[in-house]
């Protein structure tokens, strides 16, 4: 199983005036991943209240979130790895794999054609936020042939895709975009999103293809969104 | 009695008045935390005259808050101070410029006696696969070597100093060694560095108290998207009809490739 970290970004701990000495006594005794979340109200409010002079019994305080900086305090949380992709109305169901990044800075693909690679530094499809991204070749050296990916073209929105995860269950998604782009003319920023909304986007390659480069000119790039009911 | 702090080098400790800090940050704000690396001192934390950390321990880190660009005026007293006219460390002035990302430190210099420093956190983006260690020395210790994996990585850092390394996200063993020194004063501990995050390691504490310990803070959200998904090879899926013997010749060198070509293993673990 894989950890991702988290960052301590992610979590607004704010602390509220006098509730401030129990919470950071709470903070500092939790160290891990069930420290309490307490959101401030509205961040606003405390610039509305009487500042007041430092005076013990009335003084009111600012929120300011407060953790141990300990190694052992570092939060990290289990991510629940995508195993296996299907979209059903192209026959494709594939096994996924945790990928990274190539030497040459590109997303890296694994080598046999029938297996997905996701992109383990982005959102998992488990995940409630942020774009989960599994590319496989539409043809490789490695498979001597096209793989399932090939007949990503086809799929149409409205389509379902299943995703199915390390820990047995499953997510469910419906194609929302199918396009086909120039690879110079694709935002991979746009695509590789960590946070908002939950996507899956499933990346193969299209277009022609230049044998002395040994590229294809396009990436196909399917996005589905969780399915609704 | 006023310094004017020099970011990254000299004396300094901040926190601000967040009655008048936004939630979200914007192109006029700093961002501000602040580690408090003195050992056995509970302290509260003045900013502009205001008490703004109550009975902050060590050990601990706040933040990071958003303010408004501009100076901040702090001051450290002892946790039962009544206000801050007899601060322990400070007062000092923080110069904090929009857009930018701080912490402050509470600490012991080289020799043992409590100070402050700002440093600036680097949050430009790191590389595709990439995180950032950043080490700073803190501790009441002369210079040190900052040793990753068993190596030395940093040599002769002295107190108030820092260094930043961009790697491959992963596990690093960080150890930290009394330069001249092999023998780890500090670790060695596993430090994540994960992708597309700051991870920034304080050594602490006082080498001749034998408290030294390691502070982490991290910043995230620096990371980039990969340049390109490569997820084909051969070109039979090209739109151009080609040719037969194009296709037959692409099968016959793929069939002749496939035993030649190994996929090359990533050894960095996941995180």
């Amino acid at each position: 199983m894989s950890v991702r970290h988290r960052p301590s970004r992610r979590v607004t701990r704010a602390i509220a005036g006098a509730a401030l000495g129990a919470l950071l006594l709470a903070g500092c005794a939790s160290g891990g991943t069930d420290e309490p979340t307490v959101q401030a109200p509205d961040p606003l409010s405390s610039s509305t209240s009487p500042r007041t002079a430092p005076d013990a019994a009335s003084r009111s305080l600012p929120d300011v979130p407060v953790r141990s900086a300990d190694l052992s305090a570092l939060e990290v949380e289990p991510v629940v790895e995508p195993v296996g992709v299907a979209v059903p109305s192209i026959d494709v169901a594939i096994p996924v794999e945790p990928v990274g990044v190539q030497d040459d800075g590109q997303m890296e693909i694994p080598p046999q054609a029938e297996i997905g690679g996701w992109y383990r530094y982005g959102a998992s499809p488990a995940d409630d936020e942020g774009t989960a991204v599994i590319a496989a070749h539409v043809d490789s050296i490695a498979s001597a042939g096209l793989g399932p990916f090939a007949r990503l073209q086809d799929v149409q929105v409205g389509d379902p895709v299943e995703v199915s995860l390390a820990d047995g269950t499953t997510r469910s998604f419906t194609v929302t975009e199918v396009r086909r782009s120039p690879k110079p003319s694709v935002q991979w920023e746009d695509v590789f999103v960590r946070g908002g909304g939950q996507r899956l986007v499933l990346i193969t390659c299209g277009g022609t293809f230049d044998r002395g480069a040994q590229s294809y000119s396009d990436n196909v790039i399917v996005t589905a969104e969780p399915r609704v009911g | 009695m006023r310094k004017r702090l020099i970011a990254g080098t000299a004396a300094g400790f901040a926190l601000a008045l967040s009655g008048a800090v936004p939630a979200v940050a914007d192109s006029h704000e700093a961002q501000l935390s602040v580690l408090h690396g003195v050992p056995g001192l509970t302290v509260d934390v003045y900013v502009n005259g205001d008490l703004t950390l109550d009975d902050f321990e060590p050990g601990d880190l706040a933040g990071p808050l958003a303010l408004p660009a501009g100076t901040y005026t702090v001051a450290i007293t002892a946790a039962d101070a009544a206000d801050d006219s007899a601060p322990a460390i400070g007062p000092v002035d923080l110069p904090l410029e929009a857009g930018k990302n701080y912490t402050a430190v509470a600490h012991l210099d080289a020799e043992g006696n409590p100070t402050a420093a700002l440093f600036t956190n680097d949050i430009s983006n790191t590389a595709a696969g990439e995180g950032r260690l950043t080490v700073r020395h803190t501790a009441a210790a002369p210079a040190v070597d900052i040793l990753a994996g068993g190596a030395p990585v940093l040599t002769d850092v002295v107190n108030g100093q820092e260094g930043v390394l961009n790697l491959p996200a992963g596990t690093v063993s960080a150890a930290v060694a009394l330069a001249d020194t092999t023998e780890p004063a500090i670790g060695p501990a596993d430090v994540t560095v994960a992708e597309g995050v700051n991870t920034i390691v304080y050594a602490w504490g006082s080498a001749a108290d034998g408290n030294l310990d390691l502070a982490i803070q991290t910043i995230d959200g620096l990371h980039s998207a990969p340049a390109g998904v490569p997820s084909g090879e051969l070109g039979l899926a090209a739109q151009q009809s080609s040719t037969p013997w194009v296709v037959g010749a692409a099968l016959l060198a793929a069939a002749g490739v496939a035993f030649a070509v190994r996929r090359q293993t990533v050894s960095v673990k996941n995180d």
